[in-house]
């Protein structure tokens, strides 16, 4: 009895780890894909999965009808715009084409400024220095730093944007947009941490001042958002595409094994960082396993609260301090 | 008996053509006007404090008050604001950051306290490359930039004195400045815009002297964000300030202006979105102590 449930939980834990073969909302508008995909890849003959795959399509389906509304009204919208812009913008309200222009004028000239000063880091570490050096090679007077108030974080989540946005890229040439199915859902995860790990190579000496800025509860807003959303394109690019409460383990359980492994980087001498690659597959595979063990011991849990329960009461009584309450 | 009826009457009508060339007369100095208007004059007005003047009149007023408090404006600043004015401008002068190589403007800068912590930034900063770096300490009132001059020789912040810095003296006009184009890399002005009778010539100036990549900070008495407090900040203003003028410089007409002119100024999103019609980029505003005054910040780019 108990090795049937054991396998029946077995089946739904594989549910979860491997891909399934769904479009999402967010390539809805590359390639719509017909639903009877998803009823032929259903795994088991449970009536529970089955539910879930009419579920996710239907959602999607209504995600994309959406999708396709917002587009539609955004076209409307700036047909308006291109009309009433001409005037000129007055309302501070109304982000009129001048505006974005500006801002994206403003934002180039930052990005150029961060790149240039990327180059002094191995020098000068993450600091406002750099971005001075930076700005002055860029053309400007020294003065511009201050359109970074933050300083050095400014130049590291910068760093990270970039790098992620490289990862990001990398990722979807390998599945091609998301569409091709991965084979080693774990190989692949280990694989993008590896890369994305990488790219930190150069800033390796000054790289323990960047965590200790991205840790400061000032930046914790920017820096939380850039590590989920990561974590996030890299689950996604793996193929997960679950709709339960495993999506928020599955990327909370990734961005914690990265942080490990990018500490353990930081100390690591060998040569091509050879062991933090094995310390990062040994996590990896302790989080399957711990993912397994819990599944399996879920209709467990209520013996344990029992038996731990009697236990306490029995050694109440011993030491003398048990009495009749009722 | 007729003689005297055509007498009185002529007087009387001699005293109404008075009063009424009068009352005209005091129309046109204390209104409500609200910056300029067209009077019957070609001159377009504009406010001095809660008063209306003629633009012409106004630089002259100005100018009177500042002869008149110049000797005792530090003492009165440090009095007014109970000292807070001096973390005010340490905050704006590390806000700006100043690094060596830096050309500074400083306009309205009279008695010199943002160029000498603009200066003591630079001292405690390492010059490993020994790069020069200048400042330009200007005001309307040559008054004001004397007593700063004699501070500066006390303190020992003088070209000679200096290493790696120049620093220039000179009398200038805010609206029309004698320098070529993009000839510094910083402008900042201190508590001196709202006395400008033109602030979008003012600038328009900034933006033209600058470099690209130059940066412009104003900081600047405005409006606070609460209005509880704002209240509170009315009747220090207005019932505490021009009495102790009277008491510690023997002027209560200027500090009266003073304070009136701060409720003239306007509020820090207007005044951000004028800096931003002069061309400047990136620009944002800080207030300090709940809005007593704010820095506001913009680059050329």
């Amino acid at each position: 009895m108990a090795n049937v449930r054991c396998l029946y939980k077995l089946i739904r834990l594989q549910k979860l780890l491997l891909p399934l073969n769904a479009t999402s909302s967010r390539l809805a508008p590359l390639q719509p894909r017909p639903l009877t995909f998803l009823i032929a890849r259903s795994y088991g003959k449970d009536e529970k999965t089955a539910n879930l795959d009419d579920f996710r399509a239907r959602e999607e389906q209504r995600e994309r009808e959406r999708d396709a509304a917002d587009q539609a009204a955004e076209k409307a919208s700036q047909k308006e715009a291109g009309g009433g812009g001409g005037l000129g913008a007055t309302g501070s309200e109304s982000r009129g084409p001048e505006d974005n222009a500006k801002q994206a004028k403003v934002d180039a000239i930052r990005a150029k400024i961060l790149d240039a000063a990327l180059q002094h880091v191995p020098q000068q570490g993450w600091t406002r220095q750099a971005i001075i050096l930076g700005a002055e090679e860029s053309g400007y007077p020294s003065v511009v730093h201050g359109m970074f108030p933050e300083g050095g974080f400014a130049l590291v989540s910068h760093f990270n944007g970039k790098c992620n946005a490289q990862l990001v890229e990398s990722l979807q040439q390998k599945t091609d947009g998301g569409k091709q199915e991965v084979e080693d859902p774990l190989d692949f995860l280990v694989q993008a941490v590896r890369q994305r790990l990488e790219m930190v190579t150069p800033y390796k000496t000054h790289w323990p001042q960047a965590m200790a800025l991205l840790a400061q509860p000032q930046h914790a807003p920017t820096a939380l958002a850039q590590v989920l959303t990561l974590v996030d394109d890299i689950c996604y690019y793996s193929g997960d595409r679950s709709v339960d409460f495993g999506w928020y383990t599955r990327r909370v359980g990734l961005a914690t094994i990265m942080k490990m492994t990018e500490l353990y980087f930081l100390q690591d001498k060998s040569p091509g960082h050879a062991q933090t690659w094995e310390f990062l597959k040994t996590r990896m595979d302790e989080a399957v396993q711990l993912q397994m063990m819990l599944s399996q011991t879920e209709g467990m849990t209520h013996t344990f609260q029992r038996s731990f329960n009697s236990a306490f009461i029995t050694a109440r009584n011993i030491l003398g301090l048990g009495y009749n309450r009722n | 008996m007729q003689s005297t009826r055509s007498t009185r009457l002529l007087s009387l009508a001699r005293r109404f053509v008075h009063t009424r060339t009068a009352a005209q007369s005091t129309r046109n100095s204390k209104g409500m006007g609200s910056g300029a208007e067209f009077t019957s004059g070609k001159e377009q007005t504009t406010h001095f404090g809660f008063q209306t003047v003629r633009e012409s009149e106004k630089e002259q007023k100005v100018h009177e008050v500042f002869e008149q408090v110049a000797n005792s404006y530090d003492v009165m600043n440090d009095a007014m604001s109970l000292g807070i004015h001096r973390l005010w401008k340490d905050v704006f002068v590390e806000r700006l950051g100043p690094t060596h190589g830096m050309r500074l403007l400083d306009m309205a800068g009279g008695t010199g306290d943002i160029t000498f912590r603009y200066l003591r930034y630079l001292n405690n900063q390492p010059n490993p490359q020994q790069r020069p770096s200048h400042v330009t300490v200007s005001d309307i009132n040559q008054h004001m930039l004397n007593v700063g001059e004699e501070r500066a020789k006390r303190l020992g912040l003088t070209t000679d004195q200096l290493s790696n810095c120049t620093v220039a003296w000179q009398c200038a006009d805010a609206e029309k400045l004698p320098f070529p184009d993009a000839s510094f890399t910083a402008y900042t002005i201190a508590f001196g815009i709202r006395n400008c009778t033109h602030v979008d010539k003012v600038l328009s100036e900034a933006y033209r002297v600058l470099q690209p990549g130059g940066r412009f900070m104003c900081l600047e008495f405005s409006h606070l964000t609460n209005e509880t407090m704002q209240w509170l900040y009315d009747q220090y203003s207005f019932q505490v300030i021009p009495p102790m003028g009277q008491l510690l410089a023997g002027q209560w007409q200027a500090y009266q202006y003073l304070v009136e002119s701060i409720r003239r100024f306007p509020k820090q999103e207007q005044f951000k979105q004028m800096i931003e019609q002069a061309g400047f980029d990136q620009v944002s505003y800080e207030n300090l102590t709940f809005g007593v005054v704010s820095i506001h910040s913009g680059f050329k780019l």
